[in-house]
């Protein structure tokens, strides 16, 4: 994905603080932008454009070391809480989903 | 429409295997989603969304004709009589120190701030903006930017 980006003119940089690259811009830019979603985190983040991305770092900073922590079950684990949100009739992406609790609370004050 | 947005964010996440954190465009003075301001050096057009009421995105898309001078340190963000921190990032999503700035042609600036406890329904983010652009050694005169929440998140 990011030598995608790279050839079709997306931006890439690299966040030292937490070690991970990021990709914004040009076609991912476009579907973040029609999915109406500044930044996600993961594996690395990714977002509409850099200043979305380094603007949203300290919230996105917090599912990339989720993720590093629990390895491949966080994707699952994830998955499961968006389930146990809508299960209560909750927003999936909101707190009622543990791991936007902890990054939306900035528990790990990045 | 919301159910439309919640299938959108499931399908991005589930293609890419990550988090999805849903941008809300926000009203600016209670009825337009971007304020253009036409001034002697060109135009900017300002627009605000928030990730969950909690991180702010003031974006700021200039089309200049002549240099501006870009006070950052001049913006005042007023949330329930506290003043918030705020960060500018350039286009490259660099974070911006010094003040004054010289932009000059098209250029994308954003500021972001944060409400630790999260803003909701009813309440106002008040945003002054005395003194923020200088065209040539002229202050651009923009009005104070009020931001109802008029929903929950």
């Amino acid at each position: 994905m990011g030598n995608k980006l790279l050839t079709d003119g997306g931006k890439i940089f690299f966040d030292w603080k937490h070690l991970t690259p990021t990709y914004s811009g040009r076609l991912l830019g476009r579907v973040y932008d029609l999915a109406e979603t500044p930044a996600t985190g993961a594996h690395s983040a990714l977002g509409i454009d850099p200043r979305h991305v380094s603007a949203s770092m300290g919230h996105e900073a917090h599912h990339i070391w989720q993720s590093r922590s629990m390895g491949d079950a966080f994707i699952f684990n994830y998955a499961m809480q968006m389930i146990n949100a809508l299960t209560v009739g909750e927003n999936p992406f909101q707190s009622a989903n543990y791991f936007e609790a902890q990054a939306y609370g900035d528990v790990w004050n990045y | 429409m919301e159910l439309l947005k919640l299938i959108k964010r499931v399908i991005l996440c589930a293609a890419m295997f990550s988090c999805c954190d849903p941008k809300i465009d926000l009203l600016l003075n209670e009825d337009i989603r971007q304020k253009q301001i036409d001034f002697s050096c060109g135009t900017v057009a300002f627009a605000i969304s928030t990730m969950r009421g909690h991180l702010f995105f003031f974006d700021q898309a200039y089309d200049l004709t002549n240099v501006v001078s870009i006070y950052h340190d001049s913006l005042q963000v007023k949330y329930k009589g506290d003043t918030i921190a705020t960060t500018l990032y350039d286009e490259d999503g660099k974070e911006v120190k010094a003040s004054p700035i010289t932009l000059t042609g098209q250029r994308k600036t954003l500021t972001a701030f944060e409400i630790e406890q999260g803003a909701g329904r009813g309440d106002t983010i008040t945003i002054l903006t005395k003194g923020y652009i200088h065209c040539l050694s002229e202050r651009v005169s923009i009005d104070t930017l009020n931001i109802i929440i008029n929903r929950d998140f």
